[in-house]
């Protein structure tokens, strides 16, 4: 799995690709941490997601605590979208 | 029904116009006849009459002899005339006459006299003794005068109507002196004639009418209308076959009372057949349902093809019955998380029995097995079982192995089946004691060896189907082809035997043996591969950065739909990774099964008791989500069944999906 980062003012997007599964959930974590502090909104890219398991999700769930809810999701696959409709996110993201 | 409607005319209708023409042409030719009869009739009758006046004529004259004389005189003449006017009215004739005939033919009258007063009294008028008439003699006078008769008549056609004309001759001294004659008008008696004619021929009219009307009243009633009630019944009887008709009362019996009651007869027999075919086909049809049942369970209990992928060992095995039940079958299942055992047999004969028999045998080698006895206790034992009781004395043929993937060390029993190939670098036929089929005596002793496996190396059980099949010579595909075939594959793949390509193999070997011959389906093998280096490889460790690889790897190797790999592949992460992270397990094992309806993975671990299966999950509040217990709710919501069962200090998960084939069903 890989993490892009791009930058715009306060808003940071992160790309993420590949398979986000208990491996690889704690490099999300730790891109969340390595965020700016003038940081006000986040958007997660998943276009290039092909792969979510529940630390994905707990991941997703962290970086929505820790945005206060300045959460964004682009591009989810409906693979992905059933797996967040399944656990019951998909009620508070929202999705662009 | 079909085609063009065909006029109707019913029979009534027909019979009355055949009986009016016939009546019309018989009146017709009678008639005819009658008209000639009736002519001929009256004609002789006036002919008796007209002569019947001359004679009397001729006894009036007396003698000849001074015949001139005697008629010069007046009252003479007149007596005459008289007795001839009387002979006139007695007789009918209408004119009576005496003539003489000069040299020239000519007539001179002497006496005539008539019927009616009137024409008389106009004859004595205009007539005067020895008168000479003008008129030209008739056939029948010139006739009389040459001699040849004594009497002549003749018909002539008057403006009063046809009339008869009869004339005598009067001789004196052999010489013709004069002729009588008379002239009868036959009209009357034609008339009468014609009246008594048309009389008959009104009384037969009526006669043949009455005859007629009552005639078809006749039939009307004992023919057409039990006919046409007949022809009702045999309509409803086609539309509607449970109608009872009651039968009709009758005081006689004839042609058409024997024709209902033989409809009756048959209409009660075919209710009676189709009554049984009925039944006949209700039968049949749940005759067939049974066997379609019977079917399903076997296919249940033997899935057409089954494939085993696990640390150690690869199993393939396929079971294709040629009828609706076979008696072939095959059964692989794990003992624990190292042993795996795989079982081919064959029943006598084939059906529903051979199928029930199949399963009790299938089911005792598996429960005695799991129960921890060894191959040769099993076969003892159950051939014992089945001895006690076999009614059908059936048998069948087992090969039975236990392959200990840790080792490679493979326990191998047969019981009268087909030798196995020993899959290594050549394909050889494994040599031990074939052994005794199950269920012939009840102290048989079955063939048993032990081998060990290396690394790629395996075992093709088979059952006499494959061996067995002939090509449409009637010659069979023989032990050598099979070795030769599998020792081929060999060859083409190098050391790694591939179980699902081996067996494509000899499908199509057979398919090209047998060509059209016969369906060549009836076949049953397993194929076994060691794959000992491979455990270490596929085993899983505590270590998920490295385990969780490994399962991914697995599963797309089994599954070639991306999406639902996937959904399995997450499935068992959540799993895997709740052992490693809460069952302080040191060993876990897992493997893949997958038959054409289901795809099975197994997970061993010898950790801490855990059941996913009715562990209570709380739901949890989106803030909580983010500290677990999110995996188990996911692998559940994603799996058809999940299994747990604790068995020797270990935890024994099953999660089973739909196999693609069927999901996309």
């Amino acid at each position: 799995m890989t993490i892009e980062k791009t930058i715009d003012g306060t808003e940071a997007t992160l790309a993420i690709e590949g398979w986000l599964d208990t491996n690889a959930a704690p490099e999300l974590l730790k891109a969340l941490d390595e965020l700016e502090s003038d940081t006000e909104s986040l958007v997660l890219d998943l276009s290039k997601l092909e792969y979510i398991s529940s630390s994905g999700v707990r991941g997703i769930v962290s970086a929505y605590k820790k945005m206060n809810g300045a959460l964004k999701v682009r591009g989810a696959a409906p693979g992905i979208m059933s797996i967040f409709k399944a656990t019951g996110i998909d009620k508070k993201l929202s999705f662009e | 029904m079909g085609g063009k409607k065909k006029p109707r005319i019913s029979l009534l209708a027909r019979s009355a116009l055949f009986f009016l023409l016939t009546l019309f042409l018989s009146l017709l030719v009678g008639l005819l006849f009658a008209r000639k009869y009736v002519f001929e009739d009256a004609i002789s009758r006036s002919y008796a009459i007209s002569a019947g006046a001359t004679t009397a004529a001729m006894t009036s004259l007396g003698s000849a002899d001074g015949f001139y004389e005697l008629f010069s005189d007046e009252e003479y003449r007149e007596s005459i005339h008289k007795t001839f006017h009387f002979i006139c009215e007695k007789t009918e004739t209408d004119v009576l006459y005496l003539n003489t005939v000069d040299e020239n033919q000519k007539r001179h009258y002497i006496v005539a006299a008539a019927k009616d007063d009137y024409t008389d009294e106009l004859m004595q008028d205009t007539i005067s003794f020895d008168m000479i008439d003008e008129e030209e003699l008739y056939p029948a006078e010139v006739r009389v005068l040459e001699g040849k008769s004594d009497g002549e008549h003749e018909f002539y056609h008057t403006d009063s109507g046809y009339m008869c004309m009869f004339v005598r001759p009067v001789s004196s001294q052999g010489k013709i002196i004069a002729f009588v004659g008379a002239s009868y008008d036959m009209d009357d008696i034609l008339e009468e004639s014609k009246r008594n004619l048309y009389f008959i021929a009104g009384l037969v009219i009526l006669v043949f009418s009455i005859a007629l009307i009552s005639s078809l009243i006749l039939m009307r009633k004992s023919i057409f209308v039990p006919v046409r009630s007949l022809s009702d019944r045999m309509r409803s009887f086609t539309q509607d076959i449970d109608s009872h008709v009651p039968k009709r009362k009758t005081i006689f019996s004839d042609e058409i009372t024997d024709m209902e009651s033989s409809f009756y007869e048959m209409t009660e027999n075919m209710r009676e057949y189709v009554g049984e075919i009925k039944t006949l086909t209700s039968d049949k049809v749940q005759v067939e349902t049974q066997l379609d049942v019977a079917r399903r369970i076997q296919s249940g209990l033997i899935p057409m093809e089954h494939f085993v992928l696990g640390d150690g060992c690869e199993i393939y095995g396929i079971e294709k019955p040629a009828r609706a039940v076979g008696g072939d079958f095959y059964d692989i299942f794990r003992l624990d998380s190292d042993r795996i055992c795989v079982v081919v047999g064959d029943i006598s004969g084939k059906g529903v029995s051979a199928a029930l028999f199949m399963v009790m045998v299938k089911t005792g080698i598996r429960e005695n097995i799991k129960g921890g006895r060894s191959l040769a206790e099993t076969f003892s034992s159950l051939n014992r079982e089945i001895c006690f009781s076999n009614p059908e004395t059936m048998f069948a043929t087992v090969a039975v192995m236990i392959l200990d993937t840790k080792t490679g060390v493979l326990k191998y029993l047969n019981g009268g089946h087909e030798l196995p190939l020993l899959l290594s670098k050549n394909a050889d036929y494994l040599e031990l004691d074939a052994g005794c089929a199950l269920g012939l005596f009840d102290d048989a002793k079955a063939g048993e060896k032990e081998i060990r496996l290396s690394d790629g190396e395996g075992l093709l059980i088979f059952t006499d189907g494959v061996t067995e099949a002939v090509d449409d010579e009637r010659k069979q595909f023989g032990k050598d082809r099979l070795k030769e075939l599998a020792g081929n594959y060999h060859s083409k793949h190098g050391e790694r035997y591939d179980c699902e390509g081996l067996i494509k193999d000899i499908k199509s070997g057979l398919r090209d043996f047998c060509k059209e011959a016969e369906q060549f389906d009836d076949i049953t093998c397993a194929v076994l591969i060691y794959r000992g280096n491979e455990k270490e490889r596929r085993r899983l460790t505590m270590d998920l950065a490295s385990s969780l690889p490994v399962i991914r790897d697995t599963i797309f190797g089994c599954i070639s739909d991306e999406e639902r790999a996937k959904t399995i592949i997450l499935v068992c992460e959540e799993i895997f990774t709740n052992i490693v992270n809460y069952s302080g397990a040191k060993e876990v094992s897992f493997y893949c099964e997958r038959t054409e309806e289901i795809f099975a993975v197994s997970f061993f671990d010898d950790g801490m008791p855990f059941d996913p299966v009715t562990v209570n999950l709380r739901d949890k509040t989106f803030e909580e989500l983010d500290t677990g217990g999110m995996g188990i709710k996911l692998a559940r919501m994603n799996t058809k069944e999940m299994v747990y069962n604790r068995i020797d200090n270990t935890n024994q998960l099953v999660l089973r999906f739909l196999s693609n084939d069927s999901n996309r069903n």
